[in-house]
């Protein structure tokens, strides 16, 4: 056939990512990590649109002569260089073919769930619940400055209160006994120093019957000299996260590792650094003390943002080099994976979904049910994601971008990138 | 197990559905190629390199230069690098088991409580599941639930529901009543529903069902519409439509019918537009178009369609069955205002529910709920075979007290026992008689290629027989030529994608 008077289908592949803000528009490929960024071409953006019409989903047919058009042709010409979208000739089909649109659906979506008589947006609403974190006591004998604050940017211990408090027992067996059912994964313990919770051995005996991975959170001096304690962890497979921050003292810090090694207790140090020179003694310490699962937590502390910026802050390559996959995409559009299925109960009983949200309610005073009930219904933590708040909601990135996390509260804005003022 | 399997649409379009990834895309012809030669056991790569250079034959496609071929090897192995068309482990897949607490779990967390009040009935309906036509039913003596049992089943359930281990808040449960005709045992209803609402749920609302013959609707309207019921009207269309409808004496009940919900409708005409549907139950003296256009023009309702049950059929009535029997989907292609019936009727119809469920299982942006996001990363498992766990839908409780999954399966795979003064269900007992069902079927389950999205339940095969026969077996031929079918209906009625994703939520 004369080439001129060919006719094409030209479509997306299914897994490619698009979106559009007004005359701006991204596609991404989550098989590459490939990401196709348009600004200001209303041209690209129109053709978008068409392609994404409930009677196109994803085709529309394309003459040679269409194909003049420059908008359509670099559209056409980026599809097939990055592998997200092709063309066929006509003549190879009987008829237009279609695209699996990738419209994310949810059956249990908590604003449908809202509006259906038949149903409730509390449908199996503990099962949602992974990851429990419990604050035993409020009290311990070091006097860090971040104690205040930075159990709000990660998980970390905190004595945090005007009151000596601690966790009652029955609080925690009816966190247990309606969980258990569900997909409750992880319960971590924190303090304070978890150490002098008055009931730890009763805790010990409530948790150890539960198929649940125990973890316990733990300020590396609070350790020192806790053999017995630690021995005790171990004849109960329990997994050791410990806290180090700076000043560090190296010679405490290796007696505490010597003794979690020679007990063959899983281990994980977290180092909180808030200076790209703490960073470094971090990295110094780790080599020179040959520790493994070591997890880094930048720390804000009001005054550091140029190291969150250098060092926190994500650019187009930082997201492009993460390559999160579609089921990322699609769960970035609907849910806050960091924060989704999470519950934190502090010493005082206070119940929240994210600490830096008001409580959902208090232990002995609400029922579990109606907190989380609360939580489904509201939606402002394990729900909030970047198409709702400020400035991201605009933002062509939102679906692609990591999910908001705490830092955005500490510091106060949600873009903790270099892509949207 | 192969990992992609290749259809093609009416349209003669190539399609993929790749079992890993759990999603459906378009597939270029040319990439198709390359993943035909996986599938028949060929290296793709060596393949290429042995293909002369300047223009290659493919089959089907054409003469391709080489350097055009290149790119959709690339391509390929981009997908490929990605976990595309890899082995699917059938075996791993389908080693879900059911445990002992599975059935607890689904007993605290119950949707539905259906009662069989009476086995009575004021009609002789032909094509009556406890008919002529069936087998695997308790003898029918027009018996009356003990409303005590009924009160025990309550108990037992409220101490689970009210248990740590309901999951849920706020969420309704049905209390519905069957029958017979449930009408005839309205003393049973009376106290039932006065039991309800003395008891103290403390996570859940009641709503009231009902599925009635109607002839007793105009007698017991005000009881059922002060508490609400919801109520599903069996009637199979007009006077013809509903001959198999027939009284006792053998007189047609479609007048007494017709009679009885138009008194409803007078007296509580706002009750009646909210509460009240119809189920049609299609045989070979209704059609599609007749009963979308009786029901909507004389109630303004769409009706749901039941086909016959083909399962438990009387050997000796085969033929007289069969002659009865008669198929939606054929109904509808013989429509004239087929369109039309097709917006009205939208998910009440096969061909429609096909579509539906291709979105729903065979594409990997459709999830059941919030947890499919967090715990996406672990290789998925589950029991073999499409049947509900038990207790995960409804409790089923019969004239005779047995306890019953459903009341669409025969009455002798009853799982437990109530009466006047206790219920009894041993959970352990349950989950072993499931896991012995499954075990008898898997090795066939493990090579069918349908084994995703299965909708057999086995206890509509012969499962009691040692070596139990499951003709829904596919291969993958057929899943093909179903995803095509599927595929082509989306290509004809584009529009049909969004409203369905839009529109349908599946429990």
């Amino acid at each position: 056939m004369n080439k001129q008077k060919q006719k094409y289908w030209f479509y997306l592949d299914s897994y490619v990512h698009a979106s559009w803000k007004k005359d701006s528009a991204l596609l991404y490929n989550p098989l590459t990590g490939h990401i196709q960024e348009y600004i200001n071409e209303p041209g690209i953006v129109k053709f978008l649109k068409r392609l994404h019409h409930p009677r196109n989903l994803l085709v529309i047919p394309v003459s040679h002569r269409e194909l003049k058009d420059p908008a359509l042709a670099q559209l056409v010409r980026d599809a097939r260089q990055y592998f997200m979208g092709d063309l066929v000739e006509q003549s190879k089909s009987g008829g237009k073919p279609v695209q699996m649109q990738p419209i994310v659906k949810i059956h249990r979506d908590a604003n449908k769930m809202k509006l259906e008589t038949s149903r409730s947006v509390g449908e199996d609403m503990l099962k949602y619940i992974n990851e429990l974190n419990l604050y035993v006591k409020n009290q311990c004998r070091q006097t860090c400055a971040m104690c205040g604050d930075a159990f709000r940017q990660f998980l970390c211990c905190t004595k945090a209160s005007t009151s000596k408090r601690e966790l009652e027992p029955r609080h925690i067996s009816y966190l247990l006994d309606h969980l258990d059912g569900g997909s409750l994964d992880t319960v971590n313990i924190l303090g304070g120093d978890p150490f002098s919770y008055s009931y730890w051995n009763e805790l010990q005996t409530t948790l150890q019957p539960r198929d649940i991975k125990k973890v316990l959170f733990c300020h590396y001096k609070n350790l020192d000299g806790r053999e017995k304690d630690l021995q005790t962890l171990a004849d109960r497979s329990w997994h050791l996260n410990i806290l180090v921050n700076f000043p560090l003292d190296e010679s405490l810090l290796e007696r505490v590792k010597k003794n979690a090694d020679n007990l063959g207790l899983p281990t994980a140090f977290h180092f909180i650094v808030k200076s790209a020179d703490e960073f470094q003694r971090a990295e110094a310490a780790i080599e020179g003390m040959s520790l493994e699962s070591i997890q880094y937590h930048p720390y804000f502390d009001g005054t550091n943002e140029e190291f969150f910026q250098a060092g926190v802050f994500i650019d187009r390559g930082t997201i492009a080099a993460s390559k999160p996959k579609s089921r990322d995409i699609h769960a970035r559009q609907m849910i806050n994976p960091l924060n989704f299925g999470n519950l934190t109960a502090h010493s005082d009983g206070k119940v929240h979904a994210n600490v830096n949200k008001k409580p959902l309610g208090t232990l002995g005073k609400n029922s579990l049910y109606d907190m989380i009930f609360k939580e489904m219904r509201d939606g402002k933590s394990w729900r909030r994601t970047r198409h709702k708040v400020k400035p991201c909601a605009d933002c062509l990135y939102n679906s692609i971008c990591p999910p908001l996390s705490n830092y955005e509260y500490a510091l106060g804005r949600n873009n903790l990138c270099d892509i949207r003022e | 197990m192969k990992g992609c399997i290749l259809s093609t649409s009416k349209n003669g379009n190539s399609y993929l559905y790749d079992r890993g990834h759990g999603s459906s895309m378009y597939c270029h012809p040319l990439l198709r190629h390359f993943i035909e030669l996986l599938n028949n056991g060929a290296d793709p790569e060596e393949w290429f390199a042995q293909q002369p250079d300047g223009e290659v034959e493919i089959e089907a496609y054409g003469k391709v230069p080489k350097q055009q071929l290149a790119y959709y090897l690339h391509k390929f192995l981009l997908m490929k690098a990605d976990g595309y068309f890899a082995p699917f482990d059938n075996e791993r897949y389908l080693s879900g088991r059911l445990e002992a607490r599975d059935v607890e779990l689904a007993l605290a967390n119950i949707r539905q409580v259906t009662y069989e009040v009476t086995d009575a009935c004021n009609l002789n309906c032909e094509y009556c599941g406890y008919g002529k036509f069936y087998s695997d039913y308790d003898t029918r003596t027009d018996k009356k639930l003990d409303v005590e049992a009924g009160k025990r089943t309550l108990d037992y359930l409220l101490e689970l529901l009210n248990s740590p281990l309901n999951q849920s808040h706020h969420r309704p449960i049905y209390i519905s009543f069957y029958g017979g005709e449930p009408l005839m045992n309205i003393p049973f209803i009376e106290e039932m529903v006065d039991y309800v609402k003395s008891l103290d749920f403390k996570h859940n609302h009641t709503v009231f069902s009902m599925t009635t013959n109607a002839l007793l609707l105009e007698k017991y309207m005000d009881f059922l519409q002060a508490n609400e019921f919801n109520l599903l009207v069996s009637l199979d269309g007009d006077e013809t439509g509903s001959s198999y409808r027939v009284l006792k004496d053998g007189s047609p009940a479609y007048p007494h019918i017709i009679r009885n919900v138009e008194a409803l409708r007078a007296k509580y005409p706002d009750y009646f537009r909210s509460n009240v549907n119809f189920n049609a139950v299609f045989h070979n003296k209704n059609s599609v178009q007749g009963l979308h256009k009786y029901f909507k023009e004389r109630f303004d309702k769409i009706p749901t369609l039941s086909e016959l049950n083909t399962t438990g059929i009387n050997q000796e009535l085969k033929e007289e069955f069969w002659a009865t029997y008669a198929n939606v989907q054929e109904s509808l292609m013989q429509a004239e205002d087929y369109s039309l019936i097709e917006k009205d009727m939208f998910m009440r119809l096969p061909n429609i529910q096909g579509v539906g469920l291709f979105l729903d299982q065979f594409n990997d942006f459709t999830y059941r709920d919030y947890n499919e996001f967090i715990f996406s990363n672990e290789a998925p498992r589950r029991i073999p075979t499409g049947t509900c766990q038990p207790f995960s839908k409804k409790i089923f409780i019969t004239v005779n007290g047995k306890i019953l999954p459903c009341e669409r399966i025969g009455q002798q795979h009853n799982l437990g026992f109530v009466d006047s003064s206790k219920m009894e269900i041993d959970f352990q007992k349950v989950a072993d008689l499931y896991n012995s069902y499954y075990d008898k079927i898997k090795r066939q389950c493990v090579s069918c290629s349908n084994s995703e999205v299965c909708m057999q339940c086995i206890f509509n095969l012969d499962i009691e027989k040692p070596a139990p026969k499951c003709n829904g077996l596919m291969g993958d031929k057929e899943l093909a030529k179903l995803l095509g079918t599927q595929i082509s209906y989306i290509e004809e009625n584009p529009t049909i994608y969004s409203k369905i994703i839009k529109e349908v939520i599946i429990e």
